[in-house]
């Protein structure tokens, strides 16, 4: 189906897509998000049906040498990754969204290892995962009202009621639209200029060693292939002999975080309504000051 | 219709999924009250951003995209430590995380 | 003589009238500013004398004002007429009635600015009089010497606003202002007509010159050759008739005549002195002076000069009765101005050109003396105007009373002795034959005027001794006014302190020193009787034609026969006769056509009609006199039997005819209502739209200032929104759609 009927389509997923999302996002009134995931899951899949013919075949990843098998690998974790981003931006409980925020990160992973970046997959896991996550843990545990339980009426209103729904996913869903418009568009191919080198090029320029180091028996006959180039080599030469540079200043940067951090830690804020705060008299709100 | 994506992995589909995975975060960051969980959800856009490089990457069989995303994981630490100290700052103010609560420059 | 030596003519009274305003600055200096108007009026005069002299003849341009060239460049008037464009100068002319003009403002004007340094001493505006005076002479002077009508315009203007002034000098006072103020606007109408008259003229003869250069025509010599064209009955286009009747509305708006004299009796709220010069001898008479000059233009419609001649004579004859009745001091000379004003209209409007000149130099002299008079009268008595509130202060004035016996007796033209006899008989005779001769098919409305003349007369004759026997005969009594005067007790030690009595006002009215106040009335006097004579029967022959000829612009050979005492017009007649069309020997332009040859010879009542007229006159007055004498020194128990009988008539006099209550109703009311209405319109609508404008920012503020909400995340909405909406925007715009 091609020409004009594909951008409807896209526009008519967006919107319903939007109305899903209204529906699914927190707010006061009856409990619709039965409804609201059904619709999100029925315009997924009406999406995919009808943008199937547009998704150029053959041709592009062809070359670069993945693995079909990794077809039903790519469905299953991109599914979980959409819901469980959804249920980040819709639960009503911060641990909670953070989790399925873990959720997302894992499914990225797996879609990293589809792609044969498994050394992304794995930094992505550890550095979220073993460390912002975390840190938004604790945070979470320090900075949070105590609740009497987990029920959703129990939670504090600004948890519960999102604002502005509509026009948020409004927003977000013409965005999408759009941005979809781009890539389903024809004309993409790979290009040849921005082509690394290949592996067997790299064995025989850079990792010399290992091309020699096929491992041969008495006989001369290989018994082990060499190793093959893996992803994590690959990244790492192309951080350290292209963007050395980089890597120091993603360095100092860190440190800058570090020290602020630890400012921002030791500031000390007074309270609203505070009688020795002295920038009480330029709040435009500030209450006469009482204790 | 044409089932083929059906059976072959393409640069389109790895994209669809960043996108909407971006926008997921966008709805969630300008919707969601809770300052911590407005800045999960900016963390949330650049999962979508990272799948794309690292689709583009592969894509192009150029490996600067997944250095790329090295650095966004980088910046993405820094970011979250210093918005979350200052979240904690907000939060000893008005001993609230909602962030309907800072409203002093409304005109 | 050399004719550039006439700019003094305007400019001394001009210097005179701006070392006025400086000495208005400092106290101390106020004083000097009398000498200094007297001096340069008195200046202006000598030089008019010279000019007169040295028989001065022919224009003077001084610079040119106002050159706007249309199309094709010109250098010259005609080429820039011809094309489109305008050449205004200020370029004096002089001729005869010019120098006669200016003799009569700088001679009366001086007498009077003398007496005024007297009247006005002790009042605060003493110098600012002086300064309203010395420019009213510069702009009267101006109005006289100009050639070309713009120039006259702004003497027109400039006489009207000093009127302005000077009638507002009281302007503490409520009614002196509003009498400036009407005086100003009632003006205005004429003046609105006046300019229009203008524009008409440019249009028709394209440029706005009177006599024209040595390449050029001027309009009156345009207008003159226009009338030889039609054969002397005058054209039949409607801008032919147009232009006099526009111009006759202006004439009437500054001359008082009906249906603007209203102004006039109020003016009488400014001070004496005004009255006499602006009000009596100068302004008002500038409107017969514009008439006289633009008589070819004038007599180029059929029925301009009669409706001049009607509305003079019914004006003079209306103004005559109410004056019979008014108790007013200045109220009763008022009217008889407006009255003797209309005689010069009729004079006029007869053709008898030099008629109306006369009168008007005469009637300046004794209108100017009676009216100074009567400021002495008022000065003595403290303000007080009313008639009925004195009587017999003969005994205690005598000179003031011998001065104003003898303005009384030129007004009414006794015989012989009196200038006015023989102007105002003049007029009438003229009318007269013109009515007999059926000038224009118009004989019997001239009849008319001419009967309501001897009528007039009469009557002016009556009120005017009338006037005279109430204040100055009978038995003493006298009723103070309520005004201090300061002025001729200045030595006395009595009233030394600063400007204030400390006391009574005098309690009994008292002579005026003899200068600088009845001195200047005494030459007065004398120009109203023997010197007066003396010009109409002293001077040469030859003077006599000249002065004539050259005044009465179009009926020339008529002119030497009036100017020799009627008696020898058969001489003349030899000298320019029938069949003298092309014969100049009269003087001046003129058309010497069928019907106006014999224009002014009739016979009247068995006689020639000047003769005859003479007699009648003459008549009239002196019974005017009797029956003055009779009702109002003799017997006036019979007066006031009179009044009372006819009562309702003395009412509607008194209160003129109520014409003053009709405009108040027709046109101010209705002014004032629109007044209000535009008001309203303004605070309204207008205001409305103002403020509209200032609340538009406003609002845009308030409507937008919702988006301002402080809170961050409404921010980054608007961000994505925007974003969004861009790139689709930009999807559109590079065609992906």
């Amino acid at each position: 189906m091609p020409g004009l009927p594909v951008e409807l389509a896209l526009y008519v997923a967006s919107v319903l897509g939007a109305a899903a999302m209204v529906l699914l996002l927190p707010k006061p009134g009856p409990n619709l998000k039965p409804l609201g995931a059904l619709l999100g899951a029925a315009t997924l899949g009406g999406l995919w049906f009808v943008l199937c013919p547009l998704w150029q075949t053959g041709g592009d990843m062809a070359e670069t040498g993945l693995d079909p098998g990794g077809l039903p690998f790519y469905y299953v974790f991109s599914f979980i990754g959409i819901a469980a981003a959804v249920r980040v931006i819709t639960h009503h409980r911060p641990v909670y969204a953070a989790l399925w925020f873990v959720m997302v990160i894992l499914a990225s992973a797996g879609l990293f290892l589809v792609l044969a970046a498994e050394f992304m997959a794995l930094a992505l896991v550890i550095i979220y995962g073993g460390a912002i996550l975390v840190t938004y843990m604790f945070v979470i545990m320090l900075a949070t009202q105590p609740q009497a339980s987990d029920a959703p009426e129990d939670s504090p209103e600004f948890e519960r009621f999102a604002r502005e729904p509509l026009f948020a996913s409004v927003a977000g869903f013409l965005l999408l639209a759009v941005l979809l418009t781009f890539v389903f568009d024809d004309g993409l191919t790979p290009t040849a200029a921005a082509k690394a080198p290949s592996h067997a090029e790299i064995t025989e320029t850079i990792l010399t060693d290992r091309a020699t180091a096929a491992t041969l028996n008495e006989a001369g006959e290989v018994v082990e292939a060499p190793t093959p180039v893996g992803n994590t080599e690959r990244v790492g030469l192309t951080l350290f002999t292209a963007n050395p540079l980089a890597i120091e200043l993603a360095g100092v940067i860190l440190l800058l975080s570090l020290i602020g951090a630890v400012v921002i830690a030791k500031t000390h804020v007074p309270e609203e309504n505070d009688p020795d705060d002295p920038t009480a008299q330029i709040t435009r709100e500030a209450a006469p000051p009482t204790v | 219709m044409d089932l083929a994506p059906l059976h072959t992995l393409t640069l389109s589909h790895f994209l669809f999924t960043g996108a909407v995975l971006f926008v997921l975060g966008l709805i969630g960051f300008i919707s969601r009250r809770n300052l911590i969980v407005m800045f999960l959800c900016t963390e949330l856009m650049f999962q979508g951003v990272c799948v794309t490089l690292v689709a583009f990457s592969r894509f192009h069989l150029n490996y600067e995209g997944q250095t790329f995303v090295i650095f966004v994981l980088t910046i993405a630490a820094a970011e979250a430590a210093l918005a979350l100290g200052l979240v904690v700052l907000l939060f000893r103010r008005k001993h609230t995380l909602d962030a309907l609560a800072w409203t002093s420059l409304k005109g | 003589m050399n004719l550039n030596v006439a700019i003094l003519v305007p400019l001394l009274p001009l210097i005179g009238a701006a070392l006025c305003a400086v000495c208005c600055w400092k106290h101390a200096w106020a004083k000097a500013s009398y000498p200094i108007c007297a001096a340069s009026i008195g200046l202006s005069f000598v030089v008019t004398l010279l000019l007169t002299l040295g028989g001065a003849d022919g224009a003077v341009q001084l610079y040119e004002w106002i050159g706007i060239a249309h199309g094709t460049p010109a250098d010259d008037a005609a080429g820039a007429a011809a094309s489109g464009g305008i050449s205004i100068a200020v370029r004096y002319f002089f001729d005869p009635l010019t120098l006669l003009m200016l003799f009569v403002v700088t001679g009366v004007g001086s007498m009077i600015a003398v007496y005024a340094g007297g009247y006005m001493q002790g009042d605060e505006g003493f110098p600012r009089f002086f300064a309203g005076v010395a420019l009213f002479i510069f702009a009267m002077t101006t109005l006289v010497m100009a050639d070309n009508l713009v120039l006259l315009f702004l003497g027109w203007e400039g006489v009207g606003l000093c009127s302005y002034l000077l009638i507002g000098h009281y302007f503490q006072k409520d009614y002196a202002v509003a009498a400036a103020k009407k005086a100003f606007i009632v003006n205005r109408v004429g003046d609105f007509c006046l300019l229009i008259g203008l524009f008409l003229l440019f249009d028709k003869y394209g440029t706005l010159s009177l006599h024209g250069t040595e390449t050029t025509k001027g309009i009156l010599q345009a207008a003159t050759d226009s009338l030889k064209a039609t054969g002397g009955t005058g054209s039949g286009d409607a801008i032919d008739t147009w232009i006099p009747m526009l111009l006759m509305a202006g004439a009437f708006g500054k001359s008082a005549q009906f249906p603007l004299y209203v102004w006039l009796p109020d003016a009488m709220a400014g001070p004496t002195p005004v009255s006499a010069l602006v009000h009596a001898a100068t302004m008002v008479t500038s409107g017969v002076y514009l008439i006289v000059r633009m008589l070819p233009v004038f007599q180029l419609s059929p029925c301009a000069l009669v409706t001049v001649a009607a509305i003079g004579g019914f004006t003079a004859l209306l103004a005559a009765t109410i004056a019979l009745c008014s108790n007013d001091l200045k109220g009763v000379f008022a009217y008889s101005t407006v009255s003797q004003l209309g005689y010069m209209f009729v004079g006029v409007g007869a053709v008898s050109s030099y008629g109306a000149v006369q009168h008007l130099y005469t009637h300046a002299f004794f209108k100017a003396l009676l009216f100074l008079t009567a400021g002495s009268v008022m000065h003595a008595m403290a303000g007080q105007l009313d008639t009925r509130k004195m009587s017999g202060l003969l005994t205690r004035m005598p000179v003031t009373g011998g001065l104003m016996f003898v303005g009384c007796l030129a007004l009414a033209g006794l015989p012989v002795i009196t200038a006015g006899f023989w102007s105002k008989d003049m007029i009438l005779a003229d009318a007269m034959a013109a009515g007999l001769n059926d000038w224009r098919g118009y004989g019997w409305l001239y009849l008319i005027i001419a009967w309501a003349g001897i009528a007039t007369a009469l009557l002016t004759a009556f009120y005017t001794f009338r006037l005279w026997f109430t204040v100055f005969t009978g038995e003493e009594r006298f009723e103070m006014g309520d005004e201090h005067h300061h002025e001729e007790h200045e030595a006395d030690d009595a009233h030394a302190e600063g400007r204030s009595h400390g006391g009574l006002p005098h309690d009994a009215p008292h002579e005026m020193p003899w200068w600088p106040m009845n001195l200047p009335l005494a030459v007065l006097a004398i120009g109203s009787t023997v010197a007066g004579v003396a010009l109409f029967w002293g001077m040469g022959d030859g003077f006599k034609n000249d002065h004539y000829e050259a005044i009465a612009l179009v009926e020339p050979h008529d002119a030497h026969a009036h100017g020799n005492g009627h008696a020898d017009h058969a001489e003349p007649h030899g000298k320019a006769g029938p069949a003298d069309e092309a014969n100049g020997a009269g003087g001046g332009d003129g058309y010497h056509g069928e019907p106006g040859h014999h224009l002014h010879h009739a016979t009247f009542l068995g006689g020639d009609v000047h003769t005859t007229m003479m007699y009648v006159s003459g008549l009239l007055a002196i019974v005017g006199i009797a029956l003055a004498a009779y009702f109002h020194w003799l017997n006036r128990g019979a007066r006031d039997a009179a009044a009372k009988a006819f009562a309702p008539v003395v009412r509607v006099l008194q209160n003129k005819y109520y014409v003053d209550e009709f405009y108040d109703a027709v046109i101010v009311q209705p002014l004032r209502l629109a007044g209000q209405v535009f008001y309203l319109v303004d605070a309204l609508l207008i205001d409305g739209i103002v403020k509209l404008i200032g609340w538009a920012p406003r609002l845009l503020g308030t409507g937008i200032r919702p988006a301002q909400s402080g809170r961050l995340q409404g921010y980054g909405l608007g961000m994505a929104l925007g974003v969004a909406l861009l790139a689709l925007l930009g999807l559109i715009v590079w065609g992906r759609m």
